[in-house]
């Protein structure tokens, strides 16, 4: 049942498209993983990205007659993904960012206190960003999109995108910069 | 600060964007711009932090409850278009019997009550319903503006009321959605009140084709859905009155 190549998702979609709901699930555990990936990292909060990627599957599937099966699912899906997202931040008065004290289960035991110290300002910093520069920055490092794929993801020229990833990239170099951190240089 | 060019094609080779001619023209220019080679630096640093953040694993129900969601929307939803046009052909007909079996009623009601001869608001609209198998109706209320096409589907079962918005093409648009005075937004699923008085809309940028909003019902009540599309120079709205007050 599990849908692993561009074709099974295209078999996954018939499958679905004909009746066989249970076919989605495939798509789902395919993209579970870099969906919420991307969802935590724009809206900041475990649970919040926990509600937004279900609602993010759900419309996929109630609307899944309506994608373009000519185009590849995981750039329709991060669509998506990006405007609930940014509606969501946008029905938010403010982002906290992900929690200093916050233990992510995918880091080791073995991270330094100088190491957390150093993710936390970048959460910080990734926090402030635009929503619109976060979903760029996003999806080039958190989903590891090309400058084409991203553009077609976003429905943005690529020069648009790669404005926005330097001003994404400036600023987060800015933010780590004022509290004392640059290559080679220890936070201070 | 490094010319368009330099920061491009510093831009290029952190993301391994960048071909061997790029390359050997990123080196020259660096080679003789210390404020380049700093900047290179820094967005190198930057690009290594958020390469080495590890990837946030998802809940571990998240598929099964995803799922779950789906296989509900399957049961309320039973009607699988695999061929749209058959679909609309199918539609067609159940709106024609429907609006002459209104028409019936209404010429009928017309010779026999004077107050039916009162024009009906245009802004309010005409549904066509269809009771498909299960506890639940559906509604289908078309979408016709200027340039704006499509259908509004507002989907209601004893837990869940479903209200889906969809185009038949693709186009930049923003959906405002209103319920009553009181409007809704939806986060997965749950109906919260937004702004500070419990009052506002809830609106929508849809670059793609459609939109899909569900609420758990009793949360809030309404006795009507008010919905304003706006396409360009193009503005379509419409009320769609829900009969009696429901609780959403």
């Amino acid at each position: 049942m599990n849908c692993t190549t561009d074709s099974e998702d295209d078999d996954c979609i018939r499958r679905c498209l004909d009746g066989d709901a249970d076919a989605f699930e495939g798509l789902v555990l395919r993209y579970q993983k870099p969906v919420f990936n991307a969802i935590y990292r724009m809206v900041q909060n475990r649970e919040d990205a926990a509600e937004v990627c279900q609602a993010v599957f759900l419309k996929a599937y109630v609307n899944l007659r309506a994608f373009d099966r000519g185009r590849r699912f995981f750039s329709w899906i991060y669509r998506i993904a990006m405007n609930d997202s940014i509606n969501f931040l946008a029905s938010r008065r403010s982002v906290e960012p992900i929690a200093a004290n916050y233990e992510s289960p995918a880091a080791g035991p073995e991270e330094h206190l100088e190491a957390s110290e150093l993710r936390k300002h970048l959460n910080e910093a990734i926090a402030q960003l635009s929503p619109d520069q976060r979903a760029v920055l996003v999806l080039r490092h958190f989903t590891h999109c090309s400058y084409q794929e991203i553009a077609s993801t976003l429905q943005l020229p690529e020069k648009t995108v790669k404005s926005r990833l330097f001003d994404a990239r400036q600023s987060l170099r800015e933010h780590l910069s004022a509290v004392g951190y640059r290559r080679g240089v220890s936070h201070a | 600060m490094p010319d368009s060019r330099t920061i491009d094609l510093i831009q290029h080779g952190i993301d391994d964007a960048a071909d061997p001619a790029e390359l050997s023209e990123l080196e020259q220019r660096l080679a003789s711009d210390p404020v380049a080679r700093q900047l290179r630096d820094d967005l190198h640093f930057v690009n290594d932090l958020l390469e080495e953040t590890p990837d946030e694993e998802p809940p571990s129900t998240l598929a099964a409850d995803v799922m779950a969601q789906v296989r509900r929307a399957a049961a309320t939803a039973p009607v699988v278009i695999a061929d749209r046009r058959a679909e609309r052909e199918r539609k067609r007909t159940i709106a024609l019997r429907f609006g002459l079996g209104i028409a019936a009623a209404l010429a009928i009601g017309f010779i026999l009550m004077p107050s039916m001869r009162e024009p009906i608001d245009p802004r309010h609209a005409a549904g066509t319903m269809t009771s498909p198998p299960g506890d639940f109706t559906v509604t289908e209320f078309p979408i016709r503006g200027a340039s704006i096409s499509g259908s509004i589907r507002v989907s209601e079962s004893a837990d869940l009321v479903s209200l889906g918005v969809s185009f038949d093409s693709p186009a930049e648009r923003e959906v405002r959605v209103e319920f009553d005075a009181a409007a809704l937004s939806t986060q997965a699923g749950r109906a919260v009140p937004i702004g500070d008085e419990g009052s506002g809309v809830r609106t929508f940028d849809v670059t793609g084709e459609s939109i899909e909003m569900q609420f758990e019902r009793g949360v809030k009540r309404a006795s009507a859905i008010g919905v304003r599309i706006r396409q360009g120079g193009d503005v379509f709205e419409t009320t769609i009155d829900l009969g009696q007050p429901t609780n959403f």
